[in-house]
Formats: structure tokens, sequence, C-alpha cells
């Protein structure tokens, strides 16, 4: 036992030394590697491109509760036209990225935006930000962005795992070669015998694994699980997440370029049942409301919009794919109806 | 607080120089590693920690005032057990319940196997097995073993308390046991079984996968049971080697089975003998008298009714029953066939069998692992086959990845039979298993499945 122990610690260092300085030579990295303090600029253009060309007034962003949003139907009942964005599992590191890359640095940029969000979501930048919610986040990202990084992700991390961060290049790199490793092996039997390769696996994979094909009890369940971390006691402080969240510079950005960010706060299917919120969800919108109002936002909240009722979800966040006109001119209609005015330029 | 702060993480290893602090002292060893244990599991929450304590203190109550005495051994004994089942049946319905006092702990974490600990322990006591009822130190130590106490493996009091007797030493040699259970342990949780677990997820999500599908989700649910479960295993082995304990091993490549009930001698292995001796043997018994000497009854009854208890242990849903059912009737049928007998000379027969045992240990999974026994029923009777396109590029990719994360377990146990080559293979192996965890670790420890029991 002893001798196999000495002889694993000498192949471990070896080969664990190879693979290190192997990835630091395929990378053309120097060491200690630098610390990761921002996103990659692999920024895409085209949602800034849709804006420019089609010059909206307003500006829908919001996550996948916002899909079946009929940006036609939002138009007539705003009377302005509007571009709905809806990115599934994102949160407000994503949508102000958005905001930031695609809408103002658009070359006509809107008057309005509209930030769909639910619970405490807008004060936990760090929300849908890790694993494969990461590289979503990436694509409209720059290396810019270092305060959003450091908002979202950099808190992540303890100081050993920066560490080895730094001082592991196969740590630092463990989920590219994650993603390539898992991704090969997928596609592998599929290429060797049906010559599938990976754009087919995929389009297989969300074929049958596509939402239509869940079951509805662990579909709901799958839902909950992700907003669980939504719901700890401790993100229900407003005071305390404020300053460590994204909306300061939310609305320190919208009011430098002149817009007026709406955020809006989607009802779900069991606050159209009636369900209400907790004293302390109260307390936390109520200082939300307070902090937006006073930084030059809006704020709308859906819940009791008339007519939008229960059956009209498919589940405790989505709209069914049926009632989406109808669903998209109710909201409309509320959020014209609770802003007194829309200030259009 | 900052003590409320620490993360346990860092306090196993406070916890670790603590207890080598004090190996020459062996009183005030095992009160170190009582209470750092204590400390430990309450850690996960308070109340946990206050369950454990009170059944404790209840059962060295009985133990100690009513069992040691003759007249009242057998209703202290029937008062022990149903006191703790009752507690253990309270806490698993009422977690759940919105408004009991668990409801925001959810149910104990490792409660199912301090149940069976506290249950052969009174057992064992009233049967007279040991001549004198033992300290609250050594006995509480025994049920509350730290490195055990989430998911076994099931040491039997006897051979476990007189290692809590017995001075213990940290020597090189447990140090370098210790390592490589430690390694394999957090390799098969992080690499293997969390990943295969996500595979598994995606397909007993689906409303009505194919047939095929399930065959491949079933499958993934057997390596990555295994791989959580005897990854486990290996931890806790681990580190109670690091504590100077010899543990028992929990697995013996339970799929190259024979027969189902070699499986069962291969799978779970301390928990299957927990369920030969307290349970299956006795009802054995009870039922040959009840048959007065005529087989058939106990033949089919005793491993029947174990199953379905070892069923109703694992988990409150119709499915876990099922599978307790369907196992119980492997059982029964292997044995009354005269498979479990049949002399399996030639490398065909032992092969065919082993297969035979492989699918039906598999099917078994599918019963466990199925959300419902209505889905399971429309999956087997109504869906297709599953073969051509999306669904055939689907199959053939998640047999892809169940075939990479299986493939360690199997190079592993080629590994351990390596004969002269192992001592080199092993360490290449390990080495292999280190750098591959390393990129691994990239989504978190998650939950041991067997945790939840």
């Amino acid at each position: 036992m002893k001798k196999t122990l000495m002889m694993f610690l000498i192949a471990f260092l070896s080969i664990f030394l190879s693979v290190n300085y192997a990835i630091l030579q395929l990378n053309q990295l120097s060491y200690p590697l630098e610390e990761t303090v921002t996103f990659k600029d692999d920024l895409r253009s085209d949602y800034r491109a849709s804006i420019s060309s089609e010059m909206p007034r307003v500006v829908a962003i919001g996550d996948s509760a916002i899909h079946e949003l009929d940006a036609a139907a939002f138009s007539q009942a705003l009377g302005q036209k509007t571009l709905v964005f809806s990115a599934p599992g994102t949160g407000s590191a994503y949508w102000y990225l958005f905001f930031r890359h695609q809408v103002l640095a658009a070359q006509y940029p809107p008057d309005i935006v509209l930030f769909f969000f639910r619970g405490v979501s807008l004060t936990e930048p760090g929300y849908l930000t890790s694993g494969s919610y990461f590289v979503r986040l990436e694509e409209t990202a720059a290396s810019t962005d270092a305060d959003v990084y450091a908002l979202a992700i950099g808190q992540r991390g303890n100081a050993l795992v920066q560490l080895a961060g730094r001082y592991i290049p196969l740590f630092a790199f463990r989920s590219e070669i994650y993603r390539a490793w898992v991704a090969w092996a997928r596609d592998w039997l599929p290429r060797l015998l049906l010559d599938c390769d990976s754009g087919c696996v995929d389009a297989a994979f969300d074929q049958v694994f596509d939402e239509p094909h869940i079951n509805a009890i662990l579909w709901e369940d799958l839902l909950r699980e992700l907003d669980r971390p939504l719901n700890e006691p401790q993100n229900l402080d407003f005071q305390a997440n404020i300053e460590s969240s994204l909306l300061p510079l939310i609305l320190k950005d919208a009011r430098r370029a002149g817009i007026t960010p709406v955020f809006v706060r989607v009802q779900q299917r069991s606050q159209a049942a009636g369900e209400s919120d907790s004293p302390e969800m109260t307390a936390y919108l109520q200082a939300l409301q307070h902090y937006v109002l006073q930084n030059g936002g809006l704020y709308v909240d859906l819940v009791e919009t008339p007519g939008l009722d229960a059956q009209m979800y498919r589940d405790e966040f989505h709209l069914n794919f049926a009632d989406a006109a109808e669903a998209s001119m109710l909201i409309a209609q509320q959020i014209h109806r609770q802003l007194e005015f829309l200030p259009l330029r | 607080m900052a003590i409320l702060e620490l993360n346990p993480l860092y306090a196993i290893p406070i916890a670790l120089l603590l207890y080598w602090a004090t190996l020459r002292n062996l009183r005030l060893n095992n009160l170190v590693l009582l209470l750092g244990g204590f400390l430990l599991y309450a850690w996960g929450h308070a109340l946990w920690g206050l369950v454990l304590f009170l059944l404790t203190v209840l059962n060295y109550f009985l133990v100690k005032r009513l069992i040691s005495r003759a007249q009242t051994r057998r209703i202290a004994l029937i008062v022990g057990l149903t006191a703790n089942i009752i507690v253990w049946l309270f806490c698993r319905y009422t977690a759940g319940c919105e408004g009991w006092l668990l409801y925001s702990a959810g149910f104990p974490l490792g409660m199912s196997f301090y149940l069976l600990r506290n249950l052969s322990y009174l057992i064992d006591i009233s049967s007279g097995k040991f001549k004198q009822p033992h300290s609250y130190l050594d006995y509480a130590l025994f049920i509350s073993f730290f490195p055990q106490i989430f998911s076994g493996p099931l040491e039997r009091p006897d051979d476990f308390i007189t290692q809590i007797r017995t001075p213990r030493m940290l020597t090189w040699n447990l140090i370098s046991k210790a390592l490589p259970l430690l390694l394999m342990g957090l390799f098969k949780k992080m690499a293997l079984a969390d990943n295969l677990g996500m595979l598994v997820d995606r397909i007993f999500r689906l409303n009505a996968p194919s047939r095929l599908m399930l065959g491949a989700g079933s499958l993934s649910f057997a390596f990555e049971v295994y791989a959580d479960f005897s990854g486990y295993t290996d931890l806790s082995r681990g580190f109670a080697s690091l504590l100077g304990f010899e543990t028992s091993e929990n697995f013996n490549q339970p799929y190259l089975a024979l027969t189902p009930l070699d499986f069962w001698r291969r799978w779970h292995i301390t928990l299957s003998n927990w369920q030969r001796d307290y349970l299956f043997y006795p009802l054995r018994r009870k039922l040959l008298r009840i048959a007065r000497g005529n087989t058939w009854l106990a033949d089919w009854g005793a491993p029947l009714l174990t199953m379905l208890a070892s069923g109703f242990w694992h988990g409150s849903g119709w499915t876990c029953l099922a599978w307790g059912l369907y196992h119980g009737l492997l059982l029964a049928i292997s044995q009354a066939s005269g498979w479990t007998r049949a002399d399996m000379t030639n490398r065909q027969q032992r092969g065919f069998s082993r297969a035979a045992t492989f699918m039906l240990v598999i099917v078994g999974w599918s019963i466990f692992r199925a959300p419902s026994l209505d889905w399971l029923a429309q999956v087997w009777f109504a869906s297709p086959w599953g073969l051509s396109g999306s669904q055939g590029v689907a199959l053939l990719s998640v047999f892809s990845l169940v075939l990479l994360y299986a493939f360690p377990l199997g190079l592993h146990a080629l590994v351990l039979r390596s004969g002269k080559a192992r001592q080199v293979l092993e360490a290449l192996f390990y080495v292999l298993a280190l750098t591959t965890l390393v990129i691994f670790s990239a989504s978190g420890v998650q939950d041991f499945v067997y945790t939840a029991f």
C-alpha cells in the first residue's frame, strides 16, 4: 500500500505537471495565469442590428416568461412600435449586458425599455450565471464589462478557488475541457454509426428532450428548483442587496442615455390563482419600487392584471401558446394603465 | 457567531486535528469523536441533531433500565422497536408537511440508517449477545459515528463497539489506505454519478420516452446509483481509516452477479446482511412454524416480505414498494427454479447468467426510478421502441455518454484484478482519476442520492 502511494505520488506529479504544461503551451499562456476579471470579446451584434434597423420606441427584455409575448399585440396596445427580446434561462446580469451592448449601442435606441422580472431577480446578479448559463452570458458581454463580471461572477469563488485558477492551468481551463469532452462523447456513436454531426445531435436532443415532452409535474418541480436560489430569506432584504446588484448601473446608464427604464414584475400562475406575497416579499417590492422611482425609473406590477387568469398559463411562469396574443394585449394594457404617461421623445 | 459561519469543509480538518491530538487518551478521544460528530451532524439542521440525541437517550434508557432485566426484556424490546419506528415514520411523513416541526429542516439525513443501527442494537442486546450494557459513550458513538451516519455501511454493534473500546493509532498504513478511498469516493461521486444523474433526470422527466430510451435511462441510473453509493462508501471508509477504524466493504462488483441472490450479496452488502439476519431469517422461521414444516410459505413469503420492507425503507412511493416486491419475486423465483443452486461450470453459462441477472436488475432500477407506476406502465406497454429518426440519434448519444461514464468503473475493476502489474496500474488509474476530478469539479458537490433515504 505504501509503495502504491509513493508510485502514485511520483506518477501524479509527472502526469499532472505535463498536462498543465501542455495546456499552457497549447493556449500560449504565461505562468502564473492572469486572474480572470472580465468576459471575452465575442459579443454578438444581431440584436443591436435589429433594433437599429427596426427603430422600435419600446424594447422589452426578459427571460422565458415573456417568450410568448406578441410584439404586434404589444405595439397595438401601447400605440408604439415594440420589440420583445426573450432570453430563456437568464437573469439581471444578462438583461443588463443586453441593455448595455444591444440597446444603448443601437443606432436609434428606444425611448422606453421594459425589464420583465420576477421575485428578487433584479437584486441577485449572480442568478443564472454559472455553467451553461455563463456561456449564454458571454454572447452579449465584452472585455469592457469587468464591473458586471465583478458583481455577477467575481464573488462566486473563494480565495482557494481563485488561487487554483491562477496556478493550476488544468483547473482554470476545466470548464472548456469538460464541455469539449462531453460534446465529443455525446456525438461519438451518432457520428460513427449514422454520420450525424454535432448540429444533427443538437437537433435530435431538442426534439426528444424539449419542454413539450417533459412531464408536466416534473417540469413544475424543475422550475421551482431553478427559482430556489431566489427564494433564500437573505435575498429579501432589499437594502442589503441593492448596492451589490446591477440595478444602480441599469438606472444610471438609462438616465445618461435619456431612456426610461420600466421594471415590470410579471404575474405568475399561482398569483393569478389568488396567492398573495409574503410580508417580506411585500416589503422588498415596496423598497424596490421606491428605489426605482427615486432614480428615474418606473415600476409596474402585473399581479392582478384583469383578465390574465390562471388558465392562461401552461406552467407556473409561462403563458399558453394559444393565449399568447390575448395575454400580450392584456399585459400591454395593464402596463399602459399603470403608467400615467409614456414619456416618448 | 463566527463558528456558525464556518464552512463544514473547514470544520472537518479542525475536528480531525483535535481527534488526532487526543489519540493517547481513549476516553477523551471517543468523546471528541462523539461531540464532533454530533456537532457536524447538527450543522445540517439543529433539529436533526436534537432528534438523533433524543433517540440515543431514549434507547440507552431502555437498554440500561429495562432490557438488562430479564422480566421486562420482551416488553422493553417491543417498546424500543416501536418507538424507533414510529419516530422514523413521523419524521419521514411530516417532514414534507407545512406547519409541522420538521418542515423547515426536512427529513433528517441518514435517519433511516441510524434507525437500523438502533434496531440491531436493541435486538442484539435483548437476545443476550452482550452480557453487560455498554456505556452511553460507546453506544452513542456506534449510532452516530460520523463517517457512517449518512449512508452506512451498517456496522454490527459487536464488531464496531470492540473497535470503539480499542486504542487507535494514526499510522502511515492507515493514511495510505485512506487516500485512495477518498480519491475514488470523490471521483465516483463528482465525475461519474453527478454527470450520469443529469442524463437520468432528463430521461425520467420525459412525458413518455421511447422504450429503448427508458432502457438507456435505467442503465444510466444503474451506474449513477452505483457510483454515487459506492462513492459514498469509499469516502466513509476513507474517513474511518483516518480515524483509525476498519469498516466494512459495501460493494463487490454487483453488476457481475451470477444470480439475483448473488446480486444482493454484492450490493450494499451490510444492508443486505442486516435484512438477512434481522428480517429474513426470523420471518422464515416464523413462517415455517406457521406452515408446520411445509416450506412453500417460507420460501415465497420470507423473500417477498423482506424485500417489501426494504422497498418501504428506501422510499414512501409506490415505485419503491413495487421495486421491493419485484426483487422479492426475483429472489423467490430464482430460488424455487433452482437458478441460485445451478452448477454453472462453463464460461458461456456464467456469462449468460450474469447478463440475465444484469438485465433483471436494470428492469428493477427502471421501477425504482420511475416517477410513477402509471408512467412506467405507459412507457412499457404504449411507447414506441424509438429506434428511428431523432429518437434513434438521441438514444445513441445517451449510450455514448453512459459508456463514457461507466468506462472508468470497468477499468478500475480490471486494474484491481491485474495481478503483478496492479501496483503500477492502480497508481496510474488514481492519477487519471485525480486529473479528471480537477476537470469535473466545476459544478461543485451535489447531494448523495442515498442520503435522502
